[in-house]
């Protein structure tokens, strides 16, 4: 008994690095091209595979969905997990207690549930990472002086976006890049200071944050009655949308005001796209387009090891492009947990890359009856 | 393109400017509603108005010949060639997107409930005497008491159920007040549909009325229609009824219809092998009928287990009954939201299954023994589309919420004993309304005790959750007497009158 189990063990360990050498090697061959469509399905499946056979709560789900690698037609047909299932479900392949790393949702939709998505090393991660920031978002420079808004790997372990950014300073920050996030919140005064220091010095910048923290950020300059005009391609980098914070503000009234306050134009406000549950990120195209041929395409797009799927919100089957859909994303990347993942939020493809519509907001019924969401809204 | 207008106005009242909205029908054509265009100005002109006709025609008319002119027109209605109803058939399910066999069958059952004899208990069952409304008649205490009902009532109708506006406009009729009312564009004809036939019936009494549509939330349309109303009736969303309470000056009666939930409770007896499946089709209609959209519709059903079938048979009976429903009277199409908020709901008890069931269902995988035999949530949904979902729950701690996303979604719960289900409505009281049954009469009475203390205002049986009865205290509130206000000559006064009568010794 015991030698089977160690047999068995031996087996997901000796998996385990074939499929994450495979998922490197996809990445170093493909970068943020588009990689050719069989490459990519038969990864897919691989990788498919792998979780079906150890991943059992995915695998019970897929079973439900009369899905299994057998009968598998296309990667398009790997059931998505749905988001939920993160909060509900522990969705590993290598078991749990081997993990590194476990990576939780901040919760904000509903409290007190939140997802999680586990790693059991960070070596595919932290690759997934990189290369499309280099691509997206460093298109120009190899470093670059970076102010981030938000709490630091160290003090916040179980946060993707903190590894992110941590990760972001580590391999492009320039000398005197900082984090700005202290256990009180965020460090005004310190990014008060980087600010002067950037304008004084002439120094092209970025900031790097939650777009939540920036409204906190702006009402405080405000307050000081500051405004700059920072150097030459700096950049401002935010991520999240505004979730339950700010609800009166768009994201262009955001972007206005960088402009007012930092000086800093459109063309290089970026945001990226990213979840917890997934372990790439999707970025706006920019300031890679800026500084490829001066043009400025706003619209998303993934890595090659990662596809989005939009879909028809009643069937669950992918709609045309130019059509709204929520959003399935299928990442490579994501070898341990579940790599096709259902989101609940809306988007639209086009022909230079997908717009991002948002979250789906909670349904209300048309007349005198009343939904679970309003209930909810109305206990909340 | 033929033209129809959506609004009904005095015989003598003239708009200046129109709007019009085109729908497209099943058949293909497509037919043009024309509305007015208004300002506050017109809003107040057409408030004066009706209010002007009314103290010609509704203030001196008998109840009874008001009973007997709408009951006339509801007359019409009950021929299948009348001109009006063949309207309503033909554009409302293409207006609303319900389905057109099911409108035609609720419509003309719901017309039904204001014929004669269904007036008289509307006016029978509130008032001792409904003379009172007429004249002072003797009351109680001695003395003498007139009802007066107010000079204009303002509505905000709501769209989510054809014809509902016809039961709150027989109620501002019956207690002799002028109507202002403001449909809704997603439903504006059926209580214009319904003036017409009162029109053509008394076209005097017609010009008391005023039906015209806006744009829910139009606020200065609305304040100028809330300022000249004595009464303000809202039906619609918490949020549409919230939205007008704090506008409505204190003192000014103010009627709301917000939003409900609806349950069923189903005793093992209604699951015996003879009757199980008379309970289920019943079950079935309860959640098809204009697709939960009206505040009567059920949400959850709890069902008692002990019967022939258990209640996780009865969750996959209910499934077929509600795809041979699908079959008959397919559900309208719901927005992308609300079919996002199934499909999340379905998943949410899916993964609440694999949770539980994880386990054994990974493990049966390999041993392939019966897993599905253990009481764990279920889904069953249609094939393709959000038609229709039923969401099976073993017990009541299990389910997270007892409201759904609607849309012919429905949980079903598994109760030792239906009495079982009556803690967990608890947080629900403000938004408790109707509770279908299935239940041996001795138990009705005890369950119905217990139900109306927690908030629960309409006991019916099940299969006719969606179809209240004339006379029903709707919310639990009275249809006449909440918008009537009572004048009382004291006892005595007479005698002392009489003494300033010289005959008098």
């Amino acid at each position: 008994m015991e030698t089977q189990q160690s047999q068995k063990s031996a087996t997901l360990d000796e998996q385990k690095a074939d499929i994450k050498r495979e998922v490197l090697d996809f990445i170093s061959r493909y970068g943020c091209d588009k990689a050719p469509d069989d490459a990519f399905d038969r990864l897919a499946r691989r990788i498919f595979s792998f979780q079906f056979e150890h991943n059992l709560p995915y695998r019970a789900y897929c079973m439900s969905k009369r899905v299994t690698p057998q009968t598998l037609s296309s990667w398009m047909r790997i059931p998505p997990m749905p988001v939920d299932g993160f909060k509900m479900l522990t969705l590993t392949s290598v078991p749990e207690n081997d993990c590194e790393a476990v990576f939780t949702t901040s919760g904000t939709t509903h409290p007190g549930q939140r997802g999680r998505n586990f790693h059991p090393d960070l070596e595919v991660w932290d690759e997934s990472m990189i290369v499309p920031f280099r691509h997206f978002i460093m298109p120009d420079r190899e470093r670059i002086r970076i102010a981030v808004l938000s709490p630091a790997w160290d003090m916040n372990k179980h946060s993707s976006l903190s590894r992110y950014l941590t990760r972001a300073v580590q391999e492009c920050g320039a000398d005197g890049s900082g984090f700005f996030f202290h256990e009180d919140g965020l460090d005004f005064t310190g990014v008060e200071r980087f600010l002067d220091k950037a304008s004084a010095d002439n120094e092209t910048v970025m900031l790097m944050g939650a777009s939540s923290a920036y409204l906190y950020l702006l009402d405080y300059l405000d307050k000081q009655g500051k405004a700059y005009r920072l150097a030459a391609d700096s950049r401002i980098f935010d991520t999240g949308g505004f979730k339950s914070t700010r609800t009166d503000m768009t994201v262009d009234d955001l972007y206005a005001a960088f402009g007012r306050v930092f000086g800093v134009q459109r063309t290089h406000c970026v945001n990226m796209y990213g979840m917890t549950e997934l372990s790439s990120q999707i970025y706006d195209q920019n300031i890679l387009s800026y500084y490829t041929d001066g043009s400025s395409n706003y619209l998303k797009e993934t890595p090659s090891w990662v596809r989005s799927v939009f879909l028809d919100p009643a069937t669950l089957t992918p709609v045309a492009d130019g059509k709204q859909g929520v959003i399935a994303h299928c990442d490579l990347a994501n070898w341990n947990s579940c790599l096709a993942i259902l989101t609940e939020d809306l988007g639209v493809r086009t022909e230079h890359g997908y717009e991002l519509n948002g979250r789906a907001k909670g349904a209300e019924a048309r007349g005198c009856s009343i939904t679970v969401d309003e209930v909810m809204a109305a206990n909340a | 393109m033929s033209v129809i207008d959506v609004f009904h106005a005095p015989r003598d009242f003239t708009f200046s400017d129109f709007g019009t909205r085109d729908v497209s029908l099943s058949d293909g054509d497509t037919v043009m509603l024309r509305f007015p265009r208004l300002d506050a100005s017109t809003v107040r002109a057409l408030a004066d108005s009706v209010r002007r006709h009314r103290e010609e025609t509704l203030a001196r008319y008998s109840t009874d010949r008001i009973v007997n002119a709408i009951a006339q027109a509801v007359e019409l209605w009950t021929d299948p060639s009348y001109s009006e109803r063949r309207l309503a058939e033909h554009l409302i399910p293409a207006i609303t997107g319900y389905d057109a066999s099911m409108v035609r069958i609720e419509l003309k059952r719901y017309m039904r409930m204001f014929r004669r004899r269904e007036l008289l208990r509307f006016v029978d069952d509130e008032l001792d005497c409904p003379q009172m409304l007429d004249e002072y008649r003797p009351n109680r205490s001695g003395g003498y008491t007139r009802l007066y009902g107010p000079e204009l009532s303002f509505h905000v109708f709501s769209s989510n159920v054809p014809g509902i506006p016809v039961w709150s406009m027989t109620m501002s009729l019956l207690t002799k007040s002028s109507i202002l009312g403001k449909s809704s564009f997603d439903e504006p004809l059926m209580p214009v549909l319904f003036a017409r036939s009162l029109a053509s019936v008394d076209p005097d009494m017609a010009d008391a009325l005023a039906i015209v549509p806006w744009r829910g939330g139009t606020v200065d349309l609305e304040d100028a229609a809330i300022g000249e109303a004595d009464v303000v009736v809202a039906y619609g969303s918490s949020h549409t009824t919230e939205a007008i309470r704090p506008r409505v000056r204190a003192g000014k009666p103010f009627l709301s219809y917000g939003a409900k939930i609806g349950f069923a409770l189903i005793g093992h007896e209604a699951l015996r092998a003879d009757l199980y499946a008379d309970t289920v089709h019943r079950m079935a209609i309860d959640v098809a009928t204009y697709d939960q959209q009206s505040c009567l519709a059920p949400q959850t059903m709890f069902v008692e287990r002990g019967g022939a079938v258990p209640p996780a048979h009865v969750a996959e009976l209910l499934a077929c009954e509600l795809e041979s429903q699908q079959r008959k009277y397919p559900r309208s199409t719901p927005s992308e939201e609300e079919s996002l908020a199934i499909q999340r709901l379905r998943s949410a008890v899916q993964m609440k299954a694999l949770m539980l069931g994880a386990g054994p269902l990974a493990g049966a995988c390999e041993s392939d023994d019966d897993s599905m035999a253990s009481d764990d949530p279920f889904v069953i949904q249609s094939r393709s589309d959000t038609d229709w979902t039923v969401l099976y729950y073993p017990s009541v701690g299990m389910a997270d919420s007892l409201s759904t996303p609607l849309n012919r979604t429905i949980n079903v719960v598994a109760v030792d004993h239906v009495e079982d289900a009556l803690p967990v409505l608890r947080p629900y009281t403000q938004w408790l309304q109707t509770c279908g049954v299935a239940l041996e009469p001795d138990r009705l009475f005890a369950v119905a005790q217990r139900v109306g203390a927690m908030g629960i205002d309409r006991i019916c049986p099940l299969g006719e959750m969606n179809r209240a009865k004339s006379g029903w205290h709707h919310d639990g509130g009275f249809n006449l007497l909440d918008l009537v206000h009572a004048v009382d000559i004291e006892r005595n006064t007479d005698v002392y009158c009489d003494g300033f009568d010289m005959d008098v010794e």
